[in-house]
């Protein structure tokens, strides 16, 4: 399990619908390497140059489900694009919670 | 100063549009009243009640309508807690939000004329404001103390508190918001343009699990103050395109400071177990005239319709006869030419011409289904007021028809709906008594026929009685004492001018109208009434209307040099050119063979008088006129005419069988033929004296608007 999870450049009304089955088939799987590295489950967040609510929506929901089974969610190096979605919907320490900044493994 | 002038105009120019919005408004809320009755529980229902109330006030708060806002507020409170669930609706409260209902549109009434409220008005507003209060839990005098701030205070805020302070603003989206290709995050950034949002907090506790989640629902809400210098209402503006899809309270700042923000303030997301608070505060809540996701069908609606002055419309449509009629005339020059290409031309351009016809009549085009539903409340009340339980049905409400012939046959129906009600029906132990179910049925229908519209009253009361109506008609002296005309024609006699006598006036249906002026009413519009009743089991009244009072398209006929037009519709098939009947009578009436059946035959040179001679074949126009079909013997047929229907001057409007007439493209005029009358006619031609036909000299006939002579037809209201 070398391959990193990573969101897509789009995370918009338009992908959320796979993007969430392709969460969903994140969450199916085992934990990978690097999720060890913070002690939760790492998500690539680097390549997201489009969001709108939708997409922050879907990453809530993420969370959510992974809160269930005790897993944090962490978002690793997220883009500008990301940051200020989440800033201007009053997220922005919501993201600052589950940001890892480094280099992609 | 320059601005407030302008702002007057606004309001000046603005405020008919309220009120007919308002109008509007105010008929919705009585029919998702009614129909919550059957369905105390709907939230749909009581959703899209609250929003057609919040409208109402949101829209007088921006005319400075401070009554109907302060009324419509505390209206709006309690179905506010009907949508919640607090409170369940109880006929009782029904009854009172109908009466409030009627008390917001006598206070935009009074507001439209500039009128003072008269002391009883205040007294009954004053009375149903207590009522409001104490089904919602209110003290009426803590309320009442907080009025005079509640929604002046908003309106105030808005011009006067608003500059720099902070609002608070406070908005759920609902699900489709997403899927109506709105995004929250571009809307808030909108917002941020007018000022800046502070102490944002995002309502992420309905976001469901991946697994549970629908991606493309919105599960989001969002409280945080805006500072800014804009009014409410331009803040409101940035929610314009998501009207409906979501809730929306803005709290003035003059309203702020402790109470206006309950929610919780830490900056974490907020896993507010509540939904967002619909009334933040007692004071500043009560008073939020804000726009929630009321929005009402208006928002969308807006979107969708344009309102359109009636005048402007009738305008286009006198233009576009003319255009008719100067089309057949182009059309007809050119076919006199010969020149194929100028043919052709001109036929396309009538054929564009017919389907802007078509299309522009069908902007007047509305369904009845609007008239219908105000008996809703008549029967509703009328059935209560006589203590009878009656169950009122509408079948094709969907029917379209001429906007103007609506407005002329609500009149009408209504008395024809209130007699059924006074006097067709039982109450419920006379029903009873008799073996029928205890509720009445009361069925209000209308459907499309040969090109009417056909609408039908029909109740499973008592019926009428014939010994009854006989017995009145021989002692007024319509009829030779012992003389029974036929049965049909016993039941037409309730539609004689001066049948009944004033003497049997009721609350009810007493309103001026006898159901000769209803018959007359009809007929004005080129329509026709008939009633059928069985004795024991009910009675039907039927009318049959044009579908427009403007252009039809009909089938043009020539007798010698006159031209006469049937309605399309109307016409079955022609026969051509078979020999000239020779066995009519002197009326022009005769017969003819159809495929083995016999046909009634009416010539029109005969029935009219008609000099010219005879020609030796002539052709028949076969007639289908409600259940009977007739022929019409013709000398030539002239093919399909788009009628521009032209009223008859006061000389021929006594002309039996012609309802109209129609300007042809070579000017000259041809007469347009009532089928059903055309049928009576041939019944009873010129002459001859109907078995229930009235003595002349009867009094003068009322109007529907006479307020002071009531005629009502003995036999509807034997008990």
């Amino acid at each position: 399990m070398s391959d990193i999870r990573t969101l897509p450049g789009e995370v918009t009304i338009y992908t959320v619908g796979e993007l969430r089955e392709l969460c969903q088939r994140w969450l199916s799987e085992a934990p990978r390497d690097d999720d060890a590295s913070c002690g939760s489950w790492m998500v690539g967040a680097q390549s997201v140059d489009q969001a709108d609510a939708a997409g922050v929506q879907l990453l809530l929901a993420l969370d959510r489900s992974l809160a269930a089974v005790e897993c944090q969610l962490c978002l690793q190096n997220p883009s500008s694009t990301l940051k200020t979605a989440f800033d201007a919907l009053g997220l922005s320490e919501w993201l600052e919670l589950r940001t890892v900044e480094g280099e992609p493994v | 100063m320059s601005q407030e002038d302008a702002d007057r105009s606004f309001i000046l120019e603005a405020l008919p549009a309220f009120i007919s919005e308002a109008d509007e408004q105010l008929e919705s809320i009585e029919q998702l009243l009614l129909e919550l009755e059957d369905d105390p529980k709907n939230l749909d229902l009581l959703g899209a009640l609250f929003r057609c109330a919040h409208t109402v006030k949101g829209s007088a708060g921006i005319f400075g309508l401070d009554e109907v806002v302060a009324f419509t507020h505390h209206v709006e409170t309690l179905l506010d807690q009907l949508r919640d669930g607090l409170v369940t609706l109880t006929p009782d409260m029904s009854t009172l939000l109908l009466r409030c209902k009627d008390q917001i549109r006598s206070l935009i009434d009074q507001a439209q004329k500039g009128q003072a409220p008269q002391a009883q008005s205040l007294e009954t507003r004053a009375q149903l404001e207590r009522q409001l209060q104490e089904l919602v839990g209110e003290t009426p005098d803590a309320s009442r103390a907080g009025q005079p701030v509640e929604t002046p205070v908003s309106a105030d805020a808005s011009k006067d508190a608003a500059p720099g302070g902070a609002w608070h603003i406070d908005v759920r989206f609902l699900a489709d918001t997403f899927r109506n290709g709105m995004d929250p995050l571009a809307i808030l950034n909108y917002v941020r343009g007018m000022g800046s949002i502070e102490r944002m907090v995002c309502q992420v506790d309905a976001v469901p699990a991946l697994d549970e989640m629908d991606a493309e629902s919105c599960y989001l809400g969002f409280s945080f103050d805006l500072l800014t210098e804009a009014d409410q209402e331009t803040i409101e503006s940035a929610f314009t395109f998501v009207r409906d899809d979501c809730t929306l309270a803005i709290t003035a700042p003059a309203a702020a400071p402790e109470e206006t923000v309950p929610e919780p303030s830490s900056a974490e997301v907020a896993p507010s177990p509540e939904p967002m608070p619909t009334a933040p505060a007692p004071v500043s809540g009560s008073g939020t005239p804000a726009a929630k996701a009321d929005a009402k069908s208006s928002a969308g609606g807006e979107q969708r319709f344009i309102r359109v002055q009636a005048d402007r419309l009738d305008a286009v449509i006198n233009l576009l006869g003319e255009l008719v009629i100067a089309g057949a005339g182009a059309q007809m020059l050119a076919r006199q030419s010969g020149l194929g290409s100028l043919v052709e031309a001109n036929d396309q351009i009538n054929s564009l011409v017919e389907e802007i016809r078509n299309g522009t009549l069908q902007l007047r085009m509305v369904p009845i289904g609007e008239t219908f539903s105000r008996f809703r409340r008549v029967v509703r009340d009328t059935a209560a007021e006589l203590g009878k339980d009656v169950q009122l049905e509408i079948v094709g409400g969907d029917t379209e028809l001429d906007k103007s012939v609506v407005e002329r046959i609500a009149d009408p129906l209504m008395h024809l709906v209130r007699n059924a009600l006074d006097h067709g029906l039982e109450t419920p132990e006379q029903r009873e008594a008799v073996g029928k179910r205890r509720q009445g049925r009361l069925t209000l229908s209308a459907f499309h026929e040969s090109g009417s519209i056909h609408i039908r009253i029909e109740d499973n009361g008592r019926g009428i009685s014939r010994d009854k109506v006989l017995n009145r008609a021989w002692d007024r002296g319509f009829i030779e004492r012992g003389v029974i005309p036929a049965d049909a024609d016993i039941l037409k006699l309730i539609f004689e001018p001066g049948f009944s006598t004033a003497a049997q006036v009721t609350n009810l249906s007493g309103r001026g109208v006898g159901m000769d002026v209803v018959r007359r009413n009809i007929e004005a519009l080129r329509g026709q009434v008939q009633i059928s009743s069985i004795e024991g089991l009910g009675s039907t009244i039927e009318i049959r209307l044009p579908l427009t009072l403007a252009i039809i398209d009909g089938f043009l006929v020539g007798v010698g040099d006159s031209r006469f037009i049937f309605p399309l519709d109307a016409v079955v098939e022609v026969i051509e050119n078979r020999p000239t009947a020779s066995e009519l009578d002197a009326y022009g009436r005769g017969v003819v063979e159809l495929r083995g059946q016999v046909l009634p035959l009416v010539c029109l040179r005969s029935l009219y008088g008609l000099e010219s001679p005879p020609p030796s074949r002539a052709s028949v126009v076969v007639i289908r006129s409600g259940m009977e079909r007739y022929g019409v013997l013709v000398d030539q047929l002239m093919g399909q005419h788009q009628t521009v229907i032209k009223p008859l001057g006061r000389l021929f409007q006594s002309l039996r069988g012609v309802s109209g007439s129609s300007i042809l493209g070579n000017g000259e005029v041809a007469l347009i033929c009532d089928v059903a009358s055309l049928w009576e006619l041939t019944a009873h031609p010129p002459g001859t004296v109907s078995p229930g036909a009235p003595p002349r000299e009867t009094p003068p006939e009322p109007s529907l608007t006479s307020p002071s002579t009531v005629e009502l037809p003995p036999s509807l209201e034997e008990i």
